[in-house]
């Protein structure tokens, strides 16, 4: 049955895929063109594979800190807050300590950007416990302090006042991130890409192997016998925010250290929201958002060659084409539940 | 039987992937009476309705609704056809009306779909089989008590027309009085000659008020009499397919030191408030609470659990409960408690006892994985994990295919069995708190559970029973509490030869007239 969830993802995604292409054509561009170029743009070469790998990166981060909120019952669509919060409190450590090595000064950025973006999600899980504020609520309203306190750093204290763009002066040379070239040719991919393959691979073990992750899906599934069971439902939707925010909070590692090598304003670039559609494309599920990551990533990426290279169709496609996707992922009850039924009517006897 | 069949099933199969759920079931039910369902969980009863309204598709075999065979797309088909179904789990909007809720659906309009609530009631008043059917009409269903909800219910099959009617365990939310009105109403349903279908395992019911019986057991028909001419060991013997020995006589209790203590509790909540109870449990003893539901037996158990503020004195387990527990204290003091020894089974199985997505395997431990050796610095050792599983199932007799089903596959009395596997296995019990145990649990499960709940009392367990169900509380308790409107209205100590219990008196104290 699980395989069946799988193949109904995969045809939501193609459904998804098509109707873009569809409209496409009735814009009058070749379907065949326009998904010829979205490839090439996306896997076609080294460098092009390599951007859609950095483009993923941040959405894999910011997936799975939904996910991981997503199981305990939780809808984090502060991600976006939470990412903003990280990004700019590793970006201060990075313009504070200048003199750092590479060995200190990365496991220091992560943890700091951990950290911050844990404490951005503790706002929320507090004010759902102890003041009944809806985390929904709660972490988008957040999400606004979060670009003025981003503003305030990036706008004001630390100011590149030599630079003509809103962005800080640069972080240490011990915080740039080292580039990928083997896979990502002369694109911007970084370490923060490995490092964010490596957070998925600690998701997944985490929700099938420990205590804590199983407490975690069960305050999530069935909370009231959790409950009655002795869970501290408070401590556990806490502890869940935590988790959810400090994983956006490491989201805007890649661009920070290892592209712009400073914080420029508006970094997130609406990462956190789309990390909500790459959860649930994935499932929930660690290696799921990893694939939906990297399949928004080579969206993004290989829709950019639109503009260039058609005529009547822009970059804007590849959010059409998520938007679609997102769509057909919601409705999968009504693809999936008549082929389960259909199963059931098919299935022979097993005695 | 000679009068026209309302329905026939011939040779009707219906396979699931792991099992033959109906087996070639062949039975004729007469119209205009009421034909009693009986099995044993997982028998098929509830499958065979849901094939019978559409909402399930047979695999083989024909249904045949008024003489004419019947293939439904779907309930919509059913409905139309004359059929109606009351599930177990009420289909309500709580927030809407009496009425709106019966319209719901299906609703009469005047000019530009402006709702006419005048004549829809109108029109159900007309065709009212029995006054005891009307309620509020303009009352807000979240205000109703179980038994009107169900009232509810059965008028929404009125307003539809419906002929043939089918309760899935209508009574096993009701109240002894309250399960006297249904009946009287479905007699009424009866006598406009329409056909009721009732799913149950409670064989008093069934003898005293249907007119037929139908056994299934494992997909099967194995019997099919009328209740005029059947004896009760007869139809016992279908459903369990042996005698089953009555309940083994019981010694008297040898009484430990208290485990439970409330000393004056009240429980100040606006919906059901507790007043001023004062009652002890003590090892080996079984103490039962009797009450029509909803006389603050919910708040009791809340209370002794440390998840619900209370007035005045009370300890579990040899620990002062805290009388306005913040949640993380709440936490706190359960934890403790089962550490302690305590066995829980709450009222609502699903919401409260059971993780109804998750696995079998992944029900029969969670909650007590320290407990159960299955951790090892915070890591689940699944393998470990199942075997537990395999054990302890087999030692409480929980049919299932595979431990990776979810639970909520599983018959009523099979997750109950589970339950109390969990709660029961693997430690020393010192307190069991158990509400409502066999609520919607068939015969046999019932045996079983209260057999394992009177070892427990044996070996020196304390024993507190809540249950609406007083011929449960009188077989298993040493003494009994009537609890009525929140508080105690009575107390009865078993009489160990002769009758155990004065069930006039107890019935009296339920209901307050004393």
């Amino acid at each position: 049955m699980k395989l069946v969830s799988f193949y109904v993802t995969l045809f939501a995604i193609a459904v998804g895929v098509s109707v873009a292409l569809g409209l496409s054509a009735l814009l009058g561009e070749s379907p065949i063109l326009v998904a010829e170029v979205m490839l090439r743009g996306s896997v076609g070469t080294a460098t092009a594979l390599g951007y859609s790998l950095f483009y993923a990166t941040p959405l894999i981060f910011t997936g799975l800190a939904v996910a991981w909120a997503l199981k305990g019952g939780l809808f984090n669509i502060g991600a976006e807050g939470q990412m903003t919060i990280g990004g700019v409190a590793m970006a201060i450590v990075g313009i504070l300590l200048q003199d750092l090595s590479a060995w200190v000064a990365w496991p220091l950025a992560m943890a700091v950007g951990f950290s911050a973006g844990a404490f951005w999600g503790w706002i929320v899980g507090w004010l759902k416990v102890h003041r009944g504020v809806h985390e929904v609520l709660g972490s988008i309203l957040l999400n606004f302090i979060s670009y003025g306190i981003a503003g305030l750093f990036i706008l004001n204290i630390f100011r590149n006042a030599d630079s003509p763009n809103p962005e800080t002066i640069a972080v240490g040379s011990g915080f740039e991130f080292s580039l990928l070239h083997l896979i990502g040719g002369t694109s911007p991919l970084n370490i923060a890409f490995v490092f964010a393959l490596m957070a998925a691979g600690l998701f997944d073990f985490f929700i099938r192997r420990s205590k804590s992750g199983l407490y975690l899906r069960w305050v999530g599934g069935s909370p009231e016998f959790a409950r009655r069971s002795g869970v501290s439902i408070s401590r556990e939707t806490i502890r869940a925010m935590m988790i959810s925010g400090g994983l956006a909070g490491l989201a805007g590692a890649s661009v920070i250290f290892g592209y712009m090598h400073k914080a420029r304003e508006g970094f997130a670039g609406g990462a956190g929201f789309v990390g909500i559609a790459v959860a649930l494309l994935g499932r929930s599920n660690a290696w799921g958002v990893v694939a939906a990551g990297l399949l928004f990533g080579c969206l993004q990426k290989g829709s950019l060659d639109l503009d260039i290279d058609t005529e009547n169709i822009s970059r804007d496609l590849a959010v059409v084409i998520q938007a679609l996707i997102v769509i057909a992922v919601a409705a999968r009850p009504v693809i999936e539940d008549p082929i389960r039924n259909w199963i059931a009517r098919r299935a022979k006897v097993v005695q | 039987m000679n009068s026209q069949a309302a329905v026939e099933f011939e040779s009707v199969e219906r396979a699931f992937p792991h099992c033959r759920a109906i087996d070639g079931v062949s039975a004729r039910f007469e119209s205009g009476q009421i034909h009693a369902i009986l099995g044993e969980n997982g028998a098929g009863k509830s499958t065979l309705m849901k094939l019978l309204f559409g909402l399930l598709p047979p695999t083989g075999g024909k249904i045949l609704v008024d003489g004419k065979a019947r293939e439904w797309r779907s309930p919509v088909d059913a409905i139309r056809s004359g059929l109606g179904m009351v599930q177990q789990h009420f289909a309500l909007v709580d927030s809407l009306s009496v009425i709106d809720n019966i319209m719901l659906g299906d609703e009469t309009t005047s000019f530009a779909g402006v709702l006419d609530r005048a004549s829809a009631i109108a029109e159900l008043e007309k065709n009212l089989p029995s006054p005891a059917l009307k309620l509020d009409w303009h009352q807000p269903v979240e205000t109703l008590s179980v038994g009107e909800k169900q009232k509810v219910e059965i008028l929404k099959l009125i307003a539809r027309k419906a002929r043939i009617l089918v309760l899935d365990e209508p009574t096993a939310v009701l109240s002894p009085q309250e399960i006297e009105g249904l009946f009287s109403i479905l007699k009424s349903l009866k006598d406009q000659g329409k056909t009721v279908f009732v799913i149950t395992h409670k064989l008093g019911e069934v003898f005293d008020h249907c007119d037929t019986w139908f056994v299934l057991r494992a997909g099967k028909g194995i019997g099919r009499g009328r209740i005029a001419e059947t004896k009760i060991e007869d139809v016992v013997r279908a459903m369990v397919g042996s005698d089953v020995a009555p309940l083994s006589s019981r010694k008297q209790a040898h009484l430990g030191k208290p485990v439970l203590h409330f000393k004056d509790v009240s429980v100040p909540v606006a919906s059901h408030p507790v007043r001023n109870l004062t009652f002890e449990v003590r090892a080996g003893e079984v103490l039962g609470i009797a009450g029509v539901d909803g006389s603050g037996q919910a708040e009791v158990v809340e209370a002794l659990l440390g998840l619900r503020a209370f007035e005045g004195k009370a300890s579990v387990l040899e620990m002062n409960l805290v009388s306005k527990p913040t949640s993380k204290q709440s936490a706190e003091i359960l934890q403790r408690l089962r550490e302690r020894g305590l066995a829980l089974v709450s009222e609502d199985r699903h919401h409260q006892s059971l993780w109804l997505d998750e696995s079998v395997a992944m029900n029969t431990s969670i909650g007590f994985e320290a407990q159960n050796g299955l951790l090892k610095n915070g890591l689940v050792n699944w393998t470990k994990w199942r075997k537990t599983a395999l054990e302890w199932l087999k030692s409480f007799d929980v049919r299932y295919n595979s431990l990776d089903i979810p639970i909520a596959r599983l018959s009523g009395g099979n997750q109950q069995k589970l339950i109390f596997a969990r709660e029961l296995l693997g430690r020393e019990v010192k307190l069991i708190v158990v509400h409502q145990p066999t609520r919607g649990v068939d015969f046999a499960a019932i045996r079983l559970i209260h057999e394992r709940l009177i070892e427990a009392r044996d070996r020196g367990s304390a024993v507190l029973v809540i249950s609406s169900e007083l011929d449960e509380l009188m077989a298993l308790s040493d003494r009994i509490l009537v609890l009525c409107a929140g508080r105690q209205t009575g107390h009865f100590e078993r009489n160990f030869e002769g009758v155990a219990f004065d069930r006039e008196k107890i019935g009296a104290a339920m209901t307050g007239s004393v």
